[in-house]
């Protein structure tokens, strides 16, 4: 073989040519100058041909959000630290509208409101980008909500029933189980997510807003201890995120959810929550000196929530018949669901779920408030079977509270009233729910069949929940056909309704009962008349000495 | 300066006045002009109720230009109240249109005298060179631009710092910028100056930052490149900066060109630290 050989000449020449071929290439940027900054936000000049929404970016790389164009300056929110920006840095345009990376890889991941992952499991592989600030859907191509989207929970699947792209409102003062509804409906979705079927398959989104990042660690604690976190991605933005990134996190959730959804898919997503939310756009809008509002509120803030809800929708079949679903919570404070913010939401969504501290304590719980919580797309999202068991429960339940108040003065009660109270006081325990417990639609028909046809009326309230629980033991033992039947059909026809009351007779025989009746003000006790106690009398008896023997 | 399109219809037909009237004046009497206008417009800023009089859109235009005429006869020269009668003649959308316009006028007015006497790339240079010199200290740029001290004083500093050194336009211009050309901040200000000195010259300003002082060859190459690209001479102002290590950055208005070492390194370091 010959020696090759390449003299230190020649490796010179070639490594000369090599260097003076470079090129370095240099494009055209647009550049600003920083004015004034601070407090997150940043005052920026020049930048003439910048879009709104467009992200910007610092000498230090950090992005902004240019939010305000002015006649000479441009208002940006920055987006991360704000510490390294001075006056007099330059600025660049990125040529990005504000928007996410979305794909199916995020299932499983938590990432801040710009989609980039925080939980250490290395970077997500994305479909495509998408604008937080695209238009929403519009008439022509969506459909009427009719299809359930099960949440597991009894007092929600039978009273305000949630449809495939509806929006319901969780609303209610601080600890009520706000958070615990809707994480109990991601937990409830597991089912559907094992079957494999596109058509049940449910993905989740849960965006934290301003929460302490100990509790989303731990909601991604309980998703991970009951399989839930496969399905679904987490969108955080913790309390120690500026003020920017809280007001975007909703949007960033939205957008990764709207890519699915064009997909035909079924999306939920929960926004927890969103008077957060309307608080971190109110310290954005106040330090870019819009004009506040009521409450300081900008004028916008109505739209700020109107436009992020009404993402939420279910397509038409011509565009693939996908949905999302959302579950915006809002906080209110002392129940007051007439303030500024609770108003606003209440009319953009379909409906809300009204949770009330003083039902919590009583250890009502979910403490959903029976006359105050309302679906508008209500019977068209429940399963036939479901609808026809529960059409007389919210009713029932009305009246009970009503009469229970008139009774707290009332001495004496008709037979009818009491009957009512009964009835209601066992409703009401059949509707209390353990939380991340949730039930399947079969056994939530069994269970609300039993307690509005009467079938519970002989056993004792405190007993209530034990009965349900060990019947719907019983029935999944020795009647599995029953709830076969009601899971295929979704319907409760004549012969399941006979067999459920044979087996609810059958299953009396076997429960033992304490007593613990309902005694509703009995009246006061009276002195008894003269002569008529029984008095016990009591005399000594001595026995007769016995006689002296003389 | 943010005219809408009724005031730059107004601004432009009185700023043809003026460009007649300099081409067949001489130096120091457009200058002098260009003095009374300046003081009007501090006028107009000190005296809101006149500002808003003279626009009042309820009013004819006659009225107005004789409100104007009666306060001003025999206090500015007649080229001067012809100029300012002009731009009362004309329709404004807000009262402080009129004072912008005036001012701007002036600068114009001032930049016409340096041209005719000549001097008009000296300015532009002298305006770049003092903005540099304000932007690299810091104490001084504090200082002029304390808005707590009055205009006068800090005025009065830029006169000490320029007299003897720089043309008399340039030190009228600086003073000017000290007050805040059309609300701007100082050094803002000092870079329009630049850039309407420039305009002038039918130029556009290019700000090159390099590592080391170009030669002419290089010089002339450049703006022979950025002439090309921008249609119009392009007039260079060149800044030697050692931290940048090596290459050229180059900002026309908005758009920058960066080529420059320092700005490789600093993606590199970003990108790492990703």
């Amino acid at each position: 073989m010959a020696e090759l050989t390449i003299s230190s000449d020649e490796i010179r020449g070639a490594l000369e040519r090599f260097v003076s071929s470079y090129t370095p290439e240099i494009s055209r940027e647009e550049v600003g100058v920083v004015a004034e900054a601070g407090d997150g936000i940043a005052r920026v000049e020049g930048l003439p041909s910048t879009m709104a929404n467009e992200l910007l970016e610092f000498a230090d790389g950090t992005l902004g959000v240019a939010l305000n164009l002015d006649v000479r300056e441009i208002g940006v929110v920055v987006l991360g630290d704000f510490a390294g920006i001075e006056e007099g840095q330059q600025v660049k345009r990125t040529g990005r509208v504000l928007s996410v990376p979305v794909g199916d890889a995020f299932l499983g991941r938590v990432v801040n409101p710009l989609g980039q992952p925080i939980d250490a499991l290395g970077d997500i592989e994305h479909e495509a980008f998408r604008e937080l600030e695209l238009q929403a859907p519009n008439v022509m191509v969506r459909q009427p909500v009719k299809e359930p989207l099960q949440t597991g929970i009894k007092a929600i699947d039978a009273m305000t029933a949630i449809g495939r792209g509806q929006r319901q409102l969780i609303i209610g003062d601080r600890r009520t189980g706000k958070t615990t509804i809707a994480l109990d409906t991601i937990l409830n979705q597991r089912d559907n997510w094992k079957s494999g079927d596109p058509k049940r398959q449910v993905r989740c989104i849960y965006v934290a807003i301003g929460q302490k990042a100990s509790t989303i660690a731990a909601v991604k604690a309980t998703f991970e201890e009951h399989g839930a976190m496969e399905y679904t991605t987490i969108v955080a933005s913790p309390a120690s995120d500026p003020a920017g990134f809280k007001y975007l996190a909703p949007y960033a959730g939205s957008a990764i959810g709207q890519q699915w959804m064009y997909a035909g898919k079924h999306v939920l997503i929960v926004f927890d929550d969103l008077s957060k939310q309307a608080e971190a756009y109110r310290a954005v809008s106040l330090l870019l000196r819009r004009p506040p509002g009521r409450e300081a509120y900008p004028g916008d803030v109505f739209y700020l929530h109107s436009r992020l809800l009404e993402r939420c929708a279910k397509l038409s079949d011509e565009l693939g018949g996908g949905s999302m679903t959302g579950l915006p919570i809002i906080e209110t404070k002392a129940n007051d669901i007439s303030a500024y913010i609770p108003t606003n939401v209440i009319s953009i969504t379909d409906g809300q779920i009204f949770l009330e501290s003083d039902l919590f304590n009583s250890g009502v719980r979910p403490a959903i408030n029976v006359g105050t919580s309302v679906s508008r797309v209500g019977g068209n999202a429940q399963v036939k079977g479901m609808k026809d068991v529960a059409g007389r429960l919210r009713l029932d339940l009305a009246q009970f509270r009503e009469l229970e108040a008139f009774a707290a003065f009332a001495s004496d009660l008709d037979k009818a009233s009491r009957a009512l109270l009964e009835r209601g006081a066992r409703l009401v325990e059949l509707l209390k729910q353990p939380q991340y417990s949730p039930f399947s639609v079969e056994e939530e028909i069994i269970s609300v069949w039993a307690g509005t046809t009467g079938q519970l009326d002989d056993v004792p309230v405190g007993d209530v929940r034990r009965f349900e629980t060990e019947f719907l033991q019983y029935v999944r033992h020795s009647r599995k056909e029953l709830i076969g039947g009601i899971a295929e059909t979704k319907r409760l026809n004549d012969d399941t309704v006979t067999g459920l009351t044979d087996a609810i007779a059958n299953f009396k025989k076997m429960f033992l009962a304490k007593d613990d009746k309902v005694r509703v003000n009995e009246p006061a006790a009276q002195p008894m008349a003269n002569g008529t106690e029984d008095t016990e009398k009591i005399t000594r008896v001595v026995p007769p000495k016995p006689q002296q023997q003389s | 300066m943010s005219l809408d399109a009724v005031g730059r219809e107004s601004y432009l037909s009185v700023k043809e006045r003026l460009d007649s009237f300099a081409a067949g004046a001489d130096a120091d009497r457009v200058v002098a002009v260009a003095d009374q206008m300046l003081a009007v417009a501090r006028l107009l800023g000190r005296e809101p109720r006149l500002r808003r009089a003279l626009v009042d859109p309820s009013r004819a235009a006659d009225a107005r230009v004789d409100l104007l005429r009666g306060l001003l006869t025999g206090k500015v020269d007649d080229e001067a109240l012809d100029l300012l009668t002009g731009l009362v003649g004309g329709r404004w959308a807000v009262p402080n249109e009129l004072r912008e316009a005036t001012e701007r006028l002036g600068v114009e007015a001032l930049l016409a005298g340096a041209e005719r006497a000549g001097d008009l790339p000296d300015v532009e240079d002298e305006l770049f060179r003092f903005a540099h010199i304000v932007g690299g200290d810091r104490e001084l740029a504090a200082t002029l631009g304390d808005s707590t001290a009055g205009v006068d004083r800090r005025a009065g500093l830029v006169r000490d710092l320029l007299d003897g050194k720089a043309t008399p336009v340039t030190v009228r211009l600086a003073e000017l910028a000290v007050g805040g050309f059309g609300g701007r901040g100082l050094e803002a200000s000092l870079g329009r100056l630049v850039e309407l000195a420039a305009e002038r010259r039918d130029r556009t300003v290019a700000y090159v930052v390099t590592a080391i002082e170009p030669t002419e060859e290089e010089q002339r190459r450049l703006s022979g490149a950025l002439a090309r690209m921008y249609g119009r001479q392009v007039s260079l102002k060149i800044e030697v900066k050692p931290e940048i290590i090596g290459g050229v950055s180059v900002r026309v208005g908005s758009d920058l060109y960066d080529g420059t070492v320092l700005r490789r390194l600093t993606e590199a370091r970003q990108a790492l630290s990703k």
